[in-house]
């Protein structure tokens, strides 16, 4: 063979394309396009907000306390006369910052405990998935309740409690794709060309591993938000004044009857959110699986 | 009286995919009277579409044409959901390559067969379950009452397809499409599957064609052979004149693989002409 | 580049049971076999032959066999203290991937899906902290008649015949002396065989690799290699040159029915 220019040097890397093209499958389907928007919104918003925000999201100012919706407060204000559209936009930031964080914490761990117990089997196999089914068989917000009741309330104790609890069926589903696979050809052939363990597991497996994982989190992400809120709701998560979203309805609760901004704007933004997230697993499920393995 | 006749005439089949229309069977014409017909390709020759456009058991984004696609009179294009449906099993029937993947792995093959039955007629338990026996027994299976309690699993794959071929008796079909039926099992076991398709051509007028990627298989099986390459038909020419093939195709494919006879140091390859699959 | 070892394969009483209690079956029953260098050397047999099987053991997947199994001089360990693949406290045995490799049955389970061309013929090399990783990758995609531009493709944007000439390429590129074919063209139409069958023939000669070639077909194994064993239910039952196997010298009952069948 004489071809000596090789006339992909330079292009694009090969996991741009794919970048791109997964993309391009995502906003075909309307609702999955829907999705990415409201997400796409709320990280803009949690971006921008100390700009976007009208009014100081933590100023009392008692004389203008539980006004409706109207010019100047689009969205009222609650019983401390604060602005409720700028704390709603200050929340954004908060519930950014859980779901990002959980999830970073979510994935990795439960994706090692899930390969290594797939992968190796045995022994191993046993102990881990032993572990597994404890922390799964305690329901989350319990759990979660529990851990913050020992660490203390607070945002990082509620988002440490969620992860804590929200790994189980990551390091499962993990489980199940990595025992699948171990029997593949490119498997063996990897452990025959001398591949530590190691190696394989992350370079080999994990990677297969990685769409139904980011599916499932990205489905959990709706939960994750759900959680935080009840926590905050609570009165475990973000402690007051700080504008989490569940905080906010649970403090609106009382002048819900009269007020009924104060629990329906935090309320509808959670619903928002959440369908949000969930509209996006949902769409790269389909996205991701079926073409990825012709 | 006119035998029942296959004829199909320009048959077009292109999938609608996100980037236009894909042709996957380009104007393929022919007709099948009660003979052994085989349609001889490699993958992506478009023949297994044939076989499946004929009982229209193509995905919904298959856009399936023709000039003439008639059985026995009817016209299969214009047939409804429901005619179709009944059509299928009951006059036109088809077996697949692996045993395995097509019978329910969660049922008795019993049972399984006894469905088909009872699609074709209206029996009490007994008289069903005696009919199933009937037919696993006219696949020459040996203890067809043991082998109706098994399930798909447990059979080795020759029975695996002799299980099939008698869920496709129970319905008295008239035509039969055979989609690889022989690739799956062993080379000992074909002979056998091979020589049951004969007797049910020969006994019953059962129309037969016969799908494969094996030329020399068929030369010795079938009576006629139509060969594919890239959705057309590029030969079309009785078995027994499979050896004064006339195509570059057709040659290469009976040359291409290694006998025991003729041994080469070096197998011919293919050299492939774009002109084939055009025009 | 020929390579420097051209092992001598010495296999004797091998044996080896699957399942245990009530459903434990002896799938190998005291297998013979003696592959010299440089030699293609073929097993024929049925399903359940056991012939994939003695490759596996070959290439280290099954480890509780008994018997002794001998590459290029060196013993494979076999029971309970072999070391097994994918058992955490195990290490790859890094001698012996330079000294076998294995091209697999189907090519689109062969390659891993997510990784191109050149990332699954760098693999190899990394693992062994080898340099010159382009020119080693360009080298041996030349020699199995693969386009350079291929290197950034994944495998599903190649062919069945292309995926395994990636996986010839990918076997060869730690230069192995010996080399394992599980069935290397089952899965390829007949005109794409023929290629793939000449690719072989002519890297043995180039490179005086020697072959274990596992299938089905008589014909492909006639073609091939020079040698032949035929297996039924876990047993060699003959083993003859395949010259002698086109002149119809065969003599168990088993072989001639084989043979008839290929030949009807």
């Amino acid at each position: 063979m004489s071809i000596a220019v090789d006339s992909n040097a330079g292009a694009r890397p090969a996991w741009a394309d794919e970048a791109v093209a997964l993309l391009r499958r995502l906003m075909r389907n309307r609702l999955t396009a829907a999705g990415l928007v409201v997400i796409g919104l709320l990280v803009l918003l949690a971006l921008l907000a100390p700009w976007l925000a009208p009014a100081d999201p933590l100023r009392q100012d008692l004389a203008r306390a539980l006004l409706p919706p109207g010019p100047g407060h689009w969205f009222g204000t609650d019983e401390f006369g604060r602005d409720v559209l700028s704390r709603l936009l200050h929340g954004t930031r908060i519930t950014l910052f859980i779901v990002v964080l959980v999830t970073v914490v979510v994935g990795p761990l439960g994706m090692a405990v899930g390969v290594v117990a797939g992968y190796f089997g045995g022994r191993v196999d046993a102990v881990l998935m032993r572990l597994t089914d404890m922390v799964l068989s305690f329901p989350s917000l319990i759990l979660a309740l529990a851990f913050v009741a020992a660490m203390g309330p607070g945002l990082d104790h509620a988002v440490l409690a969620i992860a804590l609890t929200a790994w189980p069926p990551i390091a499962r589903l993990s489980r199940a794709e990595a025992l699948t696979l171990r029997q593949s050809d490119f498997i063996v052939v990897a452990q025959l060309q001398g591949a530590s363990n190691t190696r394989v597991l992350l370079k080999h497996l994990v990677p297969l591993c990685l769409p139904s994982v980011l599916v499932r989190l990205t489905m959990n992400m709706a939960s994750v938000v759900l959680t935080a809120a009840g926590l905050g709701f609570l009165g475990l998560g973000a402690q007051p004044p700080l504008p989490e979203w569940g905080a906010m309805i649970s403090e609106g609760r009382r002048y819900m009857l009269d007020s009924w901004w104060l629990v329906a704007a935090p309320g509808a933004a959670i619903l928002a959110v959440s369908t949000a997230f969930n509209l996006l697993g949902d769409g790269l499920n389909d996205a991701l699986d079926p073409r990825q393995n012709t | 009286m006119t035998a029942s006749l296959l004829q199909v005439d320009q048959l077009d089949v292109a999938y609608r995919g996100p980037a236009g229309a894909v042709p996957v069977v380009k104007g393929v014409s022919f007709t099948l009277g009660q003979e052994k017909l085989a349609v001889v390709g490699e993958s992506g020759s478009g023949k297994t579409t044939v076989g499946r456009a004929l009982l229209r058991l193509l995905p919904r984004h298959a856009q399936v044409s023709a000039r003439t696609l008639r059985f026995d009179g009817v016209d299969l294009l214009a047939a409804s959901d429901r005619q179709m449906g009944q059509l299928r099993g009951q006059r036109l029937s088809m077996i697949m390559q692996d045993p395995r993947y097509s019978l329910n792995p969660v049922m008795p093959v019993g049972a399984q067969i006894g469905e088909a039955v009872l699609r074709a007629e209206a029996l009490g338990r007994a008289a069903c379950q005696e009919r199933v026996e009937q037919l696993l027994a006219r696949v020459h299976i040996r203890e067809p009452g043991r082998v109706a309690r098994q399930y798909a699993h447990q059979l080795s794959g020759g029975m695996g397809q002799r299980v099939m071929i008698a869920m496709m008796l129970a319905q008295k079909p008239r035509l039969l499409v055979a989609d690889e039926p022989t690739s799956a099992l062993d080379v000992s076991v074909r002979q056998e599957v091979l020589d049951l398709l004969d007797e049910l051509v020969a006994e019953q007028g059962l129309m037969l064609l016969f799908i494969s990627h094996d030329l020399n298989l068929v030369g010795r099986f079938c009576d006629r052979v139509l060969v594919m390459y890239g959705g057309r038909v590029v030969e079309a020419l009785p078995a027994a004149e499979l050896a004064h093939a006339d195509h570059p195709y057709t040659r290469a494919l009976l040359s291409a693989a290694p006998s025991l006879k003729h041994r080469r140091r070096t197998l011919p390859v293919l050299q492939r002409d774009p002109a084939w699959s055009a025009g | 580049m020929t390579s420097t070892l051209a092992p001598h394969v010495a296999v004797r009483g091998l044996s080896l049971s699957l399942g245990d209690g009530a459903r434990r079956r002896q799938v190998l029953h005291d297998v013979h076999l003696d592959i010299g260098p440089g030699e293609a050397f073929g097993l024929v047999g049925e399903s359940g032959s056991g012939k994939t099987t003695v490759l596996r053991c070959l290439a280290g997947q099954y480890r509780h066999w008994q018997g002794q199994v001998q590459i290029a001089g060196q013993a494979l360990v076999g029971g309970p203290q072999g070391r097994r693949p994918g058992a955490w406290w195990s290490s790859p045995d890094l001698t012996l991937a330079r000294t076998v490799q294995m091209v697999h049955q189907d090519p689109y389970a062969s390659l891993h899906p997510r990784h191109t061309v050149y990332t699954a013929l760098a693999e190899p090399l990394r693992v062994h902290r080898m340099d010159a990783l382009d020119a080693r990758i360009d080298r041996v995609l030349a020699q199995v008649g693969l386009p350079l531009a291929f290197r950034h493709r994944y495998p599903h944007q190649l062919s069945g015949g292309q995926r395994q000439r990636v996986a010839i390429a990918r076997a060869l590129i730690l230069q192995p002396g010996l080399l394992l074919l599980d069935e290397p063209t089952s899965a390829l139409d007949v005109s794409v065989q023929a290629e793939v069958l000449n690719l072989l023939a002519d890297l043995r000669r180039e490179q005086g690799l020697t072959y274990l070639l596992v299938s089905h077909d008589l014909g492909v194994v006639a073609h091939l290699c020079d040698r032949l064993a035929v297996m039924q239910q876990g047993a060699i039952v003959e083993t003859l040159s395949s010259d002698a196997l086109c002149a119809g010298a065969a003599r168990h009952p088993y072989t001639r029915t084989l043979v008839a069948s290929a030949d009807a």
